[in-house]
């Protein structure tokens, strides 16, 4: 933060401007030959599509927020202009319960719904010590190479066609304009049980992968839509485009969602009863392609569309609904680092327990019928939290990486 | 000075530091989205950013006198925002399990930030130029560019006929033109933006 830091900025926004003299040009070569790091950093500013994205994500912030904020601290700044239609910060809320969360540790916020005599646990059988799961994934390139991104060292991680893939801060970024290849080429990014991961399109859109899922993409947008394909958990922050509409395709086409520009969480775990669609903020389409016509239904900020993995006589029109009020903190809790395992059953508890602890869960002697509430941090180990499950109707052994869930 | 108008920079840290509302506010005002931006590039998480940005201003508030030029305000604000964000950087990577040699960390997040202030300062130079157009003509700007909305939707929305939108949209051309050939001034980006949005 130089004063020189001012002036290569300086020099980069004349040379946007076209305006710089003979001297600034040189100036600036010198800087941009001068290390790779300028080179990409000239490169990332000066793209248009980036430069566009940039100029969105700007104005984009919630100043109000931020006003209101510092009017509760410092009184003569006192209350900004005409307060505006407050948007409704679900992330932000839970973002802070997830670090109260990580700050208490694993300690109980979970609670049995039928509060019985608890007794402590005899915990007879061995168990080794299963670690949470924790920021990684695979990266697959256009010609067919894979990264493993599990380290969160930055740098480089591959070049393709005029596009550096970059891995900055766990987060991975696509930097530069790319070439007009004949041939779309497209990544994909997968997340094995055990993992979760986030990434920038290479039009400002950010991704969040839960784990065990994935997302296919070009590594530059071309013609008129941008079209990802995806499985598993994904939220998504749109970066808004009007004129190219930002498309996702569901496990193989079974859904689809048209976005303009917003903040929405699809949860489309295939041994999952349903897939779920949930808007925050912005406007989306979802639909079930058919051969014949597209059935769908527009989301307000809040709803979320639910379809049926239902096989049979339903039409498309009859396996998808809207609901009104989803557990917003609920379903966003994974990607603020939590579970949240509210009215859930032992069995949805037990599926996410194996995406995120990378096991497989067998019940010995029936499914026990229990309902939980309450959230916990994700960044527990496994023993941890088999001894806060241990409370209620329930015991475990874990023998490898399977748990094997016993009715007492 | 009338109530709107905006103070010159020696006046405006002087009521900065008698902890005038105005001057608080137009300090608020000229830092936000960079501090935002800024920030947020070394994190990525727009929300988090926006909290570490109003704990920036809150403890350069409580200690206005402590900044005799703007230059040194500014200074205090993106330094503040970047530990914050390595602090934050940190929590999250214990939060991750993830170990590796802090040295390599530290070399690397250094070079982030500076890469992260010189992307911040031509964004800054960007908007500025947005905010010197007259009003109608920025807000029209500031809705095609930053909003992606349409000529029709903007007429809706500002409740103005559509050809005072084109009319507004060709101003903002005209007046960015002629900043660039007048003053060098920045504004390539803005031109691309509106000749892509007068060809639709």
């Amino acid at each position: 933060m130089t004063e020189n830091n001012h002036h290569i900025a300086g020099l980069i926004g004349k040379y946007l401007d076209d305006s710089l003299n003979d001297e600034e040009r040189i100036a600036l070569e010198e800087w941009v030959n001068a290390s790779g790091n300028n080179r990409d950093l000239f490169a990332a500013i000066t793209d248009r599509q980036q430069l566009r994205a940039n100029v969105k994500r700007f104005y984009a912030y919630d100043t109000d927020r931020i006003s209101r904020k510092i009017s509760a601290q410092i009184p003569e700044f006192g209350m900004p202009s005409a307060p505006q239609v407050h948007r409704i910060h679900f992330l932000r809320k839970w973002g802070w319960a997830a670090a109260a969360a990580f700050l208490i540790g694993g300690s109980v916020s979970l609670w049995m719904k039928h509060n019985k005599k608890t007794q402590p646990a005899i915990v007879a059988s061995q168990t080794m010590n299963i670690a949470p799961g924790s920021q990684g994934a695979i990266l697959t390139l256009a010609d067919g190479r894979e990264v493993v991104l599990d380290s969160m060292a930055s740098g480089v991680v591959a070049h393709q066609s005029g596009t550096s893939v970059v891995l900055s801060n766990g987060n991975l970024v696509y930097d530069g304009a790319g070439e007009n290849t004949a041939e779309i080429q497209y990544n994909k990014m997968t997340t094995p049980k055990g993992r979760q991961f986030q990434l920038t399109l290479p039009d400002g859109t950010r991704v969040w992968l839960n784990a065990a899922s994935s997302i296919r993409y070009p590594i530059t947008f071309t013609g008129n839509e941008r079209r990802v394909e995806i499985s598993g958990e994904v939220c998504f922050d749109v970066v808004k485009d009007v004129d190219v509409p930002f498309r996702v395709t569901i496990n193989n086409n079974k859904a689809s969602i048209e976005v303009l520009g917003t903040l929405f969480n699809v949860n489309a775990y295939e041994n999952e009863n349903a897939i779920q669609t949930t808007l925050l903020n912005g406007s989306v389409r979802v639909g079930i392609p058919s051969p014949t016509h597209t059935a769908g239904v527009i989301l307000k900020p809040g709803q979320q569309a639910v379809i049926r993995n239902a096989i049979g006589v339903h039409t498309p029109e009859e396996k998808i609904t809207v609901l009104n009020d989803p557990e917003i903190e609920k379903i966003m809790a994974w990607k603020n680092g939590l579970f949240n395992f509210e009215g859930a059953n032992l069995e949805e508890v037990m599926r996410q327990l194996e995406r995120w602890y990378n096991i497989d869960v067998v019940y010995e002697n029936g499914i026990p019928n229990i309902q939980f509430m309450g959230e916990m941090s994700r960044q527990i180990p496994l023993t941890d939290l088999l001894e806060i499950l241990r409370r209620t109707e329930v015991d475990f052994r874990v023998e490898g990486r399977k748990l094997i869930v016993l009715n007492k | 000075m009338s109530l709107n108008e905006a103070y010159e920079e020696i006046e405006l840290i002087d009521y900065f530091q008698q902890g005038e509302r105005k001057a608080l506010h137009q300090v608020y005002a000229l830092f936000q989205r960079p501090l935002c931006f800024f920030t947020e590039q070394l994190i990525m998480d727009t929300m988090a950013a926006e909290d570490i940005v109003s704990e920036c201003f809150i403890n350069a508030f409580q200690r206005k006198e402590d900044f005799p030029s703007l230059g040194q305000l500014k200074s205090f604000l993106f330094t503040a925002a970047k530990n914050a964000a390595l602090n934050y950087l940190k929590a999250q990577k214990r939060h991750d399990d993830v170990h590796h040699s802090i040295e390599m960390g530290a070399e690397r997040f250094s070079i982030d930030v500076e890469n992260a202030y010189i992307k911040t300062e031509v964004m800054q130079l960007i908007s500025l130029e947005i905010e010197k157009l007259p009003p109608q003509c920025r807000q029209v700007v500031r809705l095609s560019v930053v909003d992606g909305k349409t000529a029709p939707e903007i007429a809706a929305e500002l409740q103005m006929a559509y050809q005072t939108v084109l009319n507004q949209k060709a101003k903002g051309v005209a007046l960015l033109r002629t900043a660039l050939i007048k003053n060098e001034l920045l504004s390539l980006p803005m031109l691309v933006y509106m000749l892509a949005i007068l060809q639709r």
